[in-house]
Order: C-alpha cells, then structure tokens, then sequence
C-alpha cells in the first residue's frame, strides 16, 4: 500500500513541468558552482604549491649566518587547499593562509582571503552547500507542503483512509513519494559528481575524499529527512494548504537565514573569548621572561653540571643554551594562550550548535564544514602541526649552536654556517586529518540531528494519527 | 474623501486584524531591537578596546620620554657628551624599529548599525621602521565563526527582515479576495481596479513606511549619526521595501492564489536577495581574479632573499640615493650600522615588491568595481552597499583607513631615518616632535557621494516596479468553481 501511494506521487510531480525546470535550474546552480569551485580549488593549490617551492629555495639559500640569524628570517608555512573546497567554503575566507614561523613568537595565520573580496562577498557565496542547504530545503518544502494539507481541502482525504489505507501507510507512502523524484534528480548528480572527482583530482586526493564525501551524503540526507518530515508534521496539522505554506517557507527563512546568524551572535555572547586587552597581557606576560635572570640560571646549573668555577672553562657557549632555555619557555608560554584562544573559539561554535535544537542547519552547516576540512578545527590543526615544525627547526638551529658555537661565556660573533645546515632542516610536511578525526569536535551537532530525525519518526505517525480529515 | 484614502483607510483597518501582517510585524520589531542593542554593544565593545590601546601607547611614550629626558640630566650631571646613546629609549634604532606606536583606526559611529567590513580589519597596527611590506597583514583576534555568520546589526535586518515584512504584507493583495469572490463586489462600486490596489498599497506601504522610519530613527539617535546621512539611509531603505511590496503586487496582479503568489514571491526573493549576488560574486572572482596572497608573500620572500643575498650592497645603494644621510654616517660595527642595513634592505624589498602590490590592488579594484556595477540589478547589494557606504565601514572606507596607516608608517620611517643614520640619539625634544597618527575622517559628503549611486538605483527599482504594477492590472475573473471531481483537480 505504501509503494502503491509513493508510486502515485511520484508520478504526479513527475509529471509536472514545475519539478522539471526547478530542480534543472538547482541542478545548474550545483553543477556551476562545483565547477567554478573546482576551477578556484586548482588555482589557489597551484598558488600555494609554488610558494611552498619558493619559500624553500630562499631559505635553503640563504647564504652564511648565524644559526639564530636564520630562526628569525624565518620561513612561511602555507595552508593546504582541501580538495572538498570547491564543495564548502566554510571558515576558509575568514582564516589566513600564511603562517610565519619565526624563533621567540608564535603568530596568527596572515592574510585572510575575505580582506581581498569585495562587501559584498559577505552576502554570501555560489557553493553546492549553499544550493544543497537553502534551495534543495525550498523544493522539499514546495513539494510537500499540500502532502496532507491540499488532500484535505479537496476533500479526497477522508475517501483515501475510507477506501482501507491505513494513516501511517498514507505517511509513508507521502514521505516516500516526495522524497522520491528528489533522489532520481539529486542521486545520480551526485554520483556523477563523485566519479568526475575521483577522476580529475590526484589519487592521495580522491582517497582522503572518498569516506568524506559518503559522510556528507548522509549528512545532507538527513537534512532533507528532516525537511520532509517537518513539511508532512505541517501539512497534517495546517488547517489549510495555505497555512502549511507559509508556515513551512517561514521555517525555511528563519532556519537557513536568521538562525545562523542569531546563534554566532548570541554564541559569542554567552562564550566571549579573549579580549584584545586579555590577549595583549598575556603576550606582555610571556615578554616579562628576564632574559638576564635566566642568563644567571643558566650559568649556575652548567657551572654545577660540568664543575667548573669560572664561565670561559666550560665546554659549551652559555648563550647558545640560554637560547634554548629561553625558546623552551616562551614557546610554553604563547603556546597556553594561544590554546586558549583557540578554545574559546571551539567553544563558541559547540554553544552555536546548540541551537540546533530549533534550527537543523546549525547541525547541518558545521558538520558540512568539518568534513570538507573548512572547519575551525581543521585550521587549528594546521596551525598547530605548524607551531609543532617551528619549535623543532628553532631548537635545531640553537641545538647547532649549542654544539659548534665557541664555548664560554660570550656571544660567538664569527660563527656561521651555510647550506649545509638549511638543507638539512627539513621542508614543512603537513598530512591533513581523516575523516573520523573531523567529526570528533561535531557530536552536539550530530546528536542534535540525530534528535531531530527521532523526534520527527515520532511526531508525524503521531500527527497523521491525529490529523482532521475534513477542512474546516 | 478621495476613493483612494478611503480604500487606504479600510485596508489600514483590515491589516490590523489579519495575523499573518502581524505575526511578521512583531518578529520584525523584535529582531531590530536585538539588533540595535547587539550592534550597539559590538561598537562599544571595540572602541573600549581602541580606547584603551591609544592610551597604553600615549602613556608608554610620555614614559619612555620621562626615562630618556632623565638619562640626560643624568649624563649632563656626570659630563658626558649627549651625542653618544646606548640602546634604549633614547636610540633611534630601539625606538623607531623594536618599540614603534601601536595606532588604532577607532570604528565609525554609524558601525553600530552596519558592521560592514569593520570587524575584519584590524583596528590595530603596531608601527615600526623597516617593515614597509607588512603593514596591513591580519592579526586580529575576531573570532572565525562569528565573522562568517556574519554581525547581527540593523543593517542585516533591513536587508533580510524588510523584503519578508514586504513580502508578508504584499502576497495576498488581492488574491484571497478573488478567491471568495468578494473582489468583484468591491469592485462593482465606483472604483476603478487601480484606485483599489493603489489604495491597498498605499495602506500597506505606509505601515511599513512608519516601521523603517521608527527603526532607522531609533537607530541613528541611539548610535549617533547626522541629519543627511539618516535622510539618505532612510531613503534607501524605503526605496528597498517599496521594490519588495511592488513586487509583491506584481505577482499578486497574475491573478492566481495566495499559495502561488506566495511560492512565486518566495522562489524571486532567493534568486534576487541570496543567488544573484552569490553569482555576481562568483563572476567577479572569474573575470578578475585577484591573485593569492601565497603569490604576494612568495614574491616578497623572493625579493627578500635576493636582496640579503647581496651583503652590503644595499647600504652602498641606499646611501647613493640619499646623499643627504651619506655625509652623517658614522661607519664601524654597531648597531646603528645593522638599523642603516634593514632600513636600506627593506626600501630594496619594497620596491622590488611595488609592482606585484600594485597589480594586486589593481585586480582587486577590477573586482569590486564589477561587482559594484553588475550588482547593481539585485536590490539586496544596492541596498547592502548604500547601508555600507553611510556607515563608513565599506570597501572604500577601509582601504583609506588602510592608506592612512600606510602613510603614518612612511612618516614614522622619514622621522627615524635621519636619526638613524647619522647616529643623533632620540632626544626628549625628538619624542615630543615625533608625528602622531590622526585616523582619517569620513566626510559626509564623501559617504553621500558614495551611496548616492546605489540609491539612485533602488529608486529607480521601486519606481520601475510600482509602473509595471499600475500597467499590468488582470481582470478579477470569475472564481474558480469548487472542483466537482477530487480525483481531476490538480494540487
């Protein structure tokens, strides 16, 4: 019986010229943005490849110098280009993506792609989430919203479940029928979107996208679950098409428009992170290090190790040590507050999910950033492997000095070294995560939707069980 | 009383009792108060902490002045010549290139009812000699998330809440009257088709009419701003609903339900208000793509590695060029020598960097030049950038802000040079003379030039729109008969 109503309904949306050319322009709009998208995703890759190259051969051939001449020339660590760019865009625009690693500091990310764009950029940009998170929601709304409503008011509804058509069956087969025509539209376009990227992008590429992309299917699935699931809960409990309509399109307005702003708004209220001023002490607190005291502390703890009384008779060159000590510290110091920074941030967004509890795209949206990697954390994890790679290269410029430098008590003005020591620094090697790792920061968000779909299997046989047959 | 005020004042009463209109008005003065107070706490949030950095760094100099001025008396009491200096606050080398001002771009008033750009620029920047290239690169300390959600302000609800008032109060203009057939009796009075919806809108319009100017009164008395910039924003926001309502009008004048006028209005406002600028902007970065900034810092690495490949050249160059600092140099080790170098080796890394800036800036000027031309058919970017331009936070206004920190850098650096180079110590005197940062104003003639285009083009929208309505008028027709065959009608 259930088929039987799919089938009918299917038929009947098939049949209409409206589906068709809607769902060709949503397609259009899909296949256009994944391919400028795709285009933008090569250019930046190449553009970030190439500075990579030229970021190596300058500091490779940076001629004769102090070792710790050379840790504060400094290199660049350039963001890598997700591969699922061309499908989210996510934080990308409002992160930077150029991290300078130099001795004594830890820096924020440079030059955010926003700052290069226009206004009106902020308006809102032609990504397949966008179509996949506001148009495919309106056409599931369209589609659905006289499932229960429209029979009503004609007065076929009461004949339907008289004939022996039981009320979950007629649920079923309406949720079926609906979601039907959009799958035969949307499953083979993403099928075919998927081959054409296992094909044109890189095997290491397509690898790390391959399980991604499966949980973005049925990330995006359970949207539009929902979707039709609250369309049909409207339509059985609307006294009129009208009613459902123009409850549904506002569900849709205040879901996919206001409530992402209102959550970040009200996330930041209830989470602010760190102040300018809060920032500004503790970099203020981690400059207090009096590089003079360590000097003494130093100096004493190598005099007792090697047991010696004078400074020259050492066998190291105290300031090379002091060097080390010092990146030690501080490097401890900017690292907590930069953690917390970046947890303020992390926590703001779980506050933002939250609100999914109204809104299913506060769910939806961060999960759809996490798996295409354009999330806050993917970002944080950058960064962090970045500062993990400046740590390690400063200690072994200041580690060859400790070993080479003259020893005693003075700075070793005429120490230098060359390519030999460049060269043997390694180039810095970024793997972005898996995809298990990207949804671990998300399980409100997961949760939440997960919450949603089980409210609403058990909201609409309720409200179908319920619902008025006759208009009023 | 004319037909018109009287249909006017029947649909005035009409409006009251419908739900839907209301429904829409209350959640629309809700959001514009969150919103005003939210942008309002943002702004005071931000100039509490601008506020704060300019008075650290003022009371940081008067120090440092106070430290060096008694360095003095202290050598003057022992007799040692002033001329000689030790690193510290009176070197110019401590001073110019490791100690800088920190100067701060304070947001404008208006940024409490239209974040715009403001808050992803940095308000801050430390200033320091020899680092011509870097000034303007972010390091701000905006949360991400919030900025691509994007700020919760006044201006997002009159571009978002506004066209869904309009669009509430316009979508069923006439459309459930045809359907009870009441339409045709109204209209069997002396009443021509156009006095009556004339009549509906001018009711309708004038509703809203009242709500922007209360929203946008409310708004500029709280955050501040002038009489004209509040005319021209105004204005434009009644240009923006007016097209919305017009709109709403123009479907309702196709003669079908209210459920279809509805889906048609809902289908226009995603394309008009969401999709084309998301095209436009697609577009733009298609036509005039502006390079990476992974292009930009390769090339200035580049430039920076060549440069220090060549020793002391660049000093050599740097003094050929500016004779007048040759003949004071005090040649020797030291570290007024390694200041000269980086300050001869920066001027040598900006130059060398100066056309990949300037095809930058040029590409990106390309961009929002387009944007700003081809966009102008949405009414949403229109009103977007007129709301942006009178608030003083939009493209324009930031890059002069940017300019204006750039210039201070150049005077800073001039400042210091000399000092540097012919080794004089930075006196108390060269503390008081030292050039201050003034942030640059935002004349209102400037902000309504700038938003006088996008104006001009709403008003021309709404006015297009309200003369196809007054043109294209269906008859009422006769209702549809009540279907006879459940199984033959359609949905």
């Amino acid at each position: 019986m259930t088929l039987t109503i799919a089938k009918k309904e299917a038929a009947e949306t098939l049949r209409d010229g409206r589906f068709w050319w809607t769902t060709a322009i949503v397609l259009m709009l899909l296949v256009g943005a994944l391919a400028t998208g795709w285009l933008h995703t090569e250019r930046l890759e190449a553009q970030h490849a190439e500075a990579a190259s030229a970021e190596r051969t300058v500091w490779t051939g940076q001629g004769e110098k102090n070792p710790h001449s050379a840790a504060h020339f400094g290199t660049y660590a350039f963001k890598p280009v997700t591969p699922l760019l061309a499908v989210d865009r996510g934080l990308t625009a409002y992160t930077g993506v150029a991290l300078f690693m130099e001795g004594h500091a830890i820096q924020d990310a440079r030059y955010r792609p926003a700052e290069d764009a226009s206004a009106a950029a902020r308006l809102g940009e032609l990504t397949a989430a966008a179509v996949l998170q506001w148009l495919v929601p309106l056409l599931i709304v369209l589609l659905t919203f006289g499932a229960f409503a429209g029979e009503r008011e004609r007065g076929t509804l009461r004949p339907l479940l008289s004939l022996g058509v039981s009320r979950q069956a007629l649920a079923a087969g309406k949720a079926l029928g609906a979601a039907a025509p959009l799958a035969l539209v949307l499953v083979p376009a993403a099928v075919l979107g998927a081959l054409a990227m296992a094909v044109a992008a890189p095997p290491e590429a397509a690898a790390w996208s391959a399980p991604r992309v499966a949980l973005l299917a049925l990330v995006y699935l359970a949207y539009f679950a929902v979707f039709v699931g609250v369309s049909l809960l409207v339509s059985a409990l609307a006294r009129t098409p009208r009613t459902a309509l123009l409850v549904l399109l506002g569900f849709w307005f205040v879901n996919g428009f206001i409530a992402p702003r209102l959550a970040a708004d009200m996330a930041e209220r209830v989470h602010p992170g760190l102040t300018n001023e809060a920032f500004a002490e503790g970099v203020a607190e981690v400059g207090e290090l009096s590089w003079a005291d360590l000097l003494d502390r130093v100096t004493e703890q190598l005099l007792a190790e090697e047991g010696v009384s004078t400074v020259d008779s050492l066998s190291v060159n105290i300031m090379a040590v002091r060097l080390y000590e010092g990146e030690r510290i501080e490097t401890a110091g900017y690292r907590a507050l930069f953690e917390r920074l970046a947890d303020g941030f992390e926590g703001q967004g779980r506050v933002a999910q939250a609100g999914a509890v109204v809104a299913p795209l506060l769910a939806v949206a961060p999960l759809s950033t996490a798996l295409t990697g354009t999330d806050y954390r993917h970002h944080r994890h950058f960064t962090e492997a970045a500062e993990t790679y400046r740590y390690t290269y400063v200690q072994m410029l200041n580690q060859d000095l400790i070993d080479n430098a003259k020893p005693g008590g003075t700075w070793d003005r005429d120490y230098a070294v060359g390519e030999e020591l460049w060269a043997a620094i390694p180039a810095f090697d970024y793997d972005l995560p898996s995809a298990g790792w990207a949804l671990g920061g998300h399980a409100t968000a997961l949760g939440l939707l997960g919450l949603w779909l089980l409210g609403l299997a058990v909201a609409v046989p309720v409200a179908v069980a319920r619902m008025p047959l006759d208009p009023r | 009383m004319s037909p018109l005020f009287t249909v006017a004042r029947i649909e005035a009463r009409l409006l009251w009792a419908d739900r839907t209109a209301l429904w829409a008005l209350l959640v629309f003065l809700a959001a514009t108060a969150y919103a005003l107070a939210s942008g309002l706490g943002m702004r005071a949030d931000k100039v509490e902490s601008v506020e704060a950095l300019v008075t650290t760094d003022a009371e940081r100099w008067t120090e440092w002045q106070a430290e060096a001025d008694s360095i003095e008396q202290a050598m003057q009491a022992e007799g040692v010549a002033l001329d000689t200096y030790e690193w510290g606050v009176r070197s110019p080398y401590t001073v110019g290139m490791f100690y800088g001002r920190d100067v701060a771009v304070p947001p404008p008033p208006l940024s409490a009812l239209a974040m715009g750009q403001a808050d992803l620029y940095p308000a801050a920047h430390r200033i320091v000699a020899a680092s011509t290239v870097s000034v303007g690169s972010s390091d701000a300390l905006t949360s991400p998330l919030r900025l691509a959600a994007g700020a919760f302000d006044l201006a997002f609800v009159l571009l978002y809440l506004l066209p869904l008032l309009a669009l509430a109060l316009g979508y069923d203009l006439t459309a459930s009257e045809r359907e009870r057939g009441t339409l045709r009796l109204v209209l069997a009075q002396p009443l021509s088709r156009r006095t009556l919806v004339a009549g509906k809108l001018l009711a309708r319009g004038g509703l809203l009419a009242l709500l922007v100017v209360a929203a946008t009164t409310a708004g500029f008395v709280l955050a501040g701003g002038d009489v004209a910039r509040w005319a021209l924003w105004t204005a434009a926001t009644l240009s923006y609903g007016l097209f919305w309502l017009a709109l709403a009008a123009l479907v309702d004048a196709r003669g079908k339900s209210a459920a279809s006028n509805a889906v048609v209005l809902a289908v226009c406002w995603l394309g008009l208000a969401v999709v084309f600028p998301a095209i436009v902007t697609l577009l733009a970065s298609q036509v005039h793509p502006v390079p990476t900034r992974a292009a930009f810092v390769a090339a200035a690495r580049t430039a920076e590695g060549e440069v220090l490949q060549r020793g002391d050249e660049p000093l050599a160059l740097f003094l050929a060029d500016h004779p007048e600092m040759a003949e004071a140099v005090e040649g020797g080790g030291g570290g007024e020598t390694y200041a000269m170098t980086r300050i001869a080796r920066d001027a040598l890394v900006a130059e060398a960097v100066g056309p990949v800036v300037a095809q930058f800036a040029e590409q990106r000027a390309d961009q929002v030049g387009f944007v700003r031309t081809v966009g102008a058919l949405s009414p949403t970017v229109l009103a977007h950038a007129a709301f942006l331009d009178l608030a003083g936070t939009g493209d324009a206004q930031q890059r002069e802000a940017l300019a204006a920190v750039t210039a201070y850098q150049r005077a800073w650096q001039d400042y210091v040079e000399p000092l540097t180079f012919a080794a004089r110590p930075f006196r108390a005197a060269a503390y008081a003379e030292a050039p201050t940062f003034a942030p640059p104003p935002d004349p209102t003639a400037d902000a309504v030039r700038r938003a006088s285009g996008p104006l001009a083009g709403l008003g021309l929208a709404a006015l297009l729109l309200l003369g196809f309505v007054a043109v294209f008028q269906r008859r009422p027709g006769a209702p549809r008969p009540p279907p006879t065959c459940p199984l033959v009608s359609r949905k």
